[in-house]
């Protein structure tokens, strides 16, 4: 049977895209449910309740039980009182597909879609099956990272077993990344890796002269205790103290150019 | 495919029915070689070590053929081979081709599951890849570089290829998947210890930024010392500091190595 499924996240950018009002397409969702996902043939929870505090867990659990009236939750650790609960099928999803990929909500539904249309002794999807992602980049940094891997797997892993992928093209899943080794001269990441290079130069520059206008200081004072007053000191300890205080000013603006250079370092090259 | 770990003795050279395919320096065990592969540009390089890396190239009379993304002829005359990267990247993509295993990896599966009416067909049964040398176990440097080379054996298993690592390699590991680490008992004792070590680093730093700003007071006392015993004295505490300072960057050198190792084991047991 030919199925088209549709894979929501909650990233609100292009969530809303999802094809909620073509009938063919059927939604499997995670986490909070949004307003108009009116309809929704599945649900997905995967986290463990009990390790989360008792009074998130109570919240969580209400909210659950209030988004999946009448549809189907797959859950790892399964709670029969939230409603129609499934058990999520890990031991075989994982005997099949490994675990280095499972890392994210979504990583486990594109894993268990692929499953269901390619089930085990099938090597590949029937002609016209589909799968899209809406409202998930796993993008921003390294704390995406390895989300952003486990995503993109299965994505391609789909595409090779005769699936069609559907993405937002805004999405941080579809950008092909400049490969190894021809990142290493192109020109664009060639001039970023520069750029993050002089901002960190002046960041240390920057912390160089906190320190040295902190010891300055600290000198000074010591002496001041030690009594010795004169005007020199005095210029002198202001000297320092202006000099810290540029250093701390140029030491923000430099960290915000370096994480920005960073995620688009990040972005651009695989 | 083989790597330049210690582990790429297993490779099947006495085998026929195995191509070997490598990268970098041929080990001597290394008695034949199908394919090599030097995927970087060597102008791109130092220029003593591009020449050194040539003329080791051009020596190495056992590779058959030379795959290169840049390609010299000169280095094997008649073996020098261009990479496919543009068919390779159109049917891949680029965001896994983090290594040159990566790239070696998906130039197999496409030789071995050829794309027919624009699709991925099932390699021949008997079709194996085997894995030796080749660990991208180390740290967040290899992080990407393994999951690209994880990605594309995946994908092989999937196409019908019996894929093979050693038992010892990091590639066969199968780490704690998410959500499961959140409260896995060997994560958690890692966890609680990474933070010890990071809270005993931060104590250790702390006290170090304490001892260097004692020992600019110190100094400041020095110059301002009224009297030679008082100077003295001030001396022999400058001295103390000193060495103060120096056993504690022996422990803070010690403590950061141990969080090291605890970063590597919990990088291992979690993708």
């Amino acid at each position: 049977m030919i199925r088209k499924i549709a894979i929501l996240g909650t990233d609100p950018v292009n969530a809303a895209d999802v094809p909620i009002g073509e009938p063919d397409w059927e939604i499997w969702g995670c986490a909070r449910r949004a307003d108009f996902v009116t309809r929704a043939e599945r649900w997905y929870e995967v986290h463990r309740f009990e390790g989360y505090t008792p009074e998130f867990a109570a919240w969580w659990r209400d909210i659950t039980r209030r988004q999946c009236v009448g549809i189907p939750i797959y859950m790892l650790f399964p709670e029969a009182d939230l409603g129609d609960v499934r058990r999520y099928p890990y031991e075989e999803i994982a005997a099949r597909f490994g675990t280095f990929f499972l890392t994210s909500s979504p990583a486990y539904m594109l894993a268990h879609a692929i499953d269901e249309i390619v089930p085990p002794g099938e090597r590949f999807a029937p002609e016209g099956s589909a799968l899209g992602v809406w409202g998930m980049n796993a993008e921003g940094g390294t704390e995406y990272r390895s989300q952003r891997a486990g995503l993109r797997h299965f994505l391609q892993l789909a595409r090779h077993l005769g699936f069609s992928t559907v993405l937002h093209a805004d999405g941080g899943l579809i950008f092909e990344p400049v490969p190894y080794p021809l990142h290493m001269d192109d020109p664009l990441i060639a001039k970023l890796k520069l750029r993050e290079a002089k901002a960190r130069k002046m960041l240390d520059g920057a912390a160089n002269t906190i320190a040295e206008a902190e010891k300055g200081i600290t000198r000074i004072k010591a002496m001041a205790e030690a009594g010795a007053v004169s005007d020199e000191l005095k210029i002198d300890l202001e000297r320092h103290q202006f000099s810290k205080n540029a250093a701390l000013a140029t030491l923000a603006s430099k960290s915000g150019e370096v994480a920005e250079i960073c995620y688009w370092l990040d972005y651009l090259r695989a | 495919m083989v790597g330049t770990s210690g582990s790429g003795v297993a490779a099947p050279v006495n085998d026929p029915s195995w191509e070997i395919w490598g990268v970098s320096a041929r080990g001597s065990y290394l008695t034949r070689a199908t394919r090599w592969f030097e995927i970087h540009r060597l102008d791109g390089e130092p220029a003593d070590w591009a020449n050194r890396w040539r003329d080791h190239l051009r020596g190495d009379k056992a590779i058959e053929a030379l795959y290169m993304m840049y390609p010299e002829p000169d280095l094997l005359p008649g073996r020098v081979l261009e990479y496919p990267r543009e068919r390779i990247e159109w049917r891949f993509g680029s965001f896994f081709m983090q290594s040159t295993f990566s790239w070696m990896v998906a130039l197999a599966i496409d030789e071995m599951c050829p794309m027919v009416g624009g699709r991925s067909t099932l390699a021949e049964p008997g079709s194996q890849i085997f894995m030796c040398g080749v660990d991208l176990e180390y740290g967040t440097e290899y992080r990407e570089q393994r999951s690209g080379l994880r990605h594309f054996l995946e994908l092989a298993k999937h196409l019908g290829i019996n894929v093979q690592r050693l038992a010892d390699s990091g590639l066969a590991f199968e780490p704690i998947a998410y959500p499961f680490w959140q409260d896995d008992p060997l994560v958690s004792k890692l966890a609680q210890r990474m933070k010890l070590c990071k809270a005993r680093i931060n104590e250790i730093d702390g006290l170090i930024q304490n001892t260097i700003a004692n020992i600019a007071s110190v100094k400041g006392s020095i110059a301002e010392a009224a009297t030679p015993d008082r100077r003295q004295t001030l001396d022999g505490a400058l001295q103390q500091l000193n060495e103060a300072l120096e056993k504690l960057s022996v422990d803070l050198t010690r403590a950061e190595a141990t969080h090291e190792e605890l970063c590597f084991i919990r990088d291992y047991i979690s993708p």
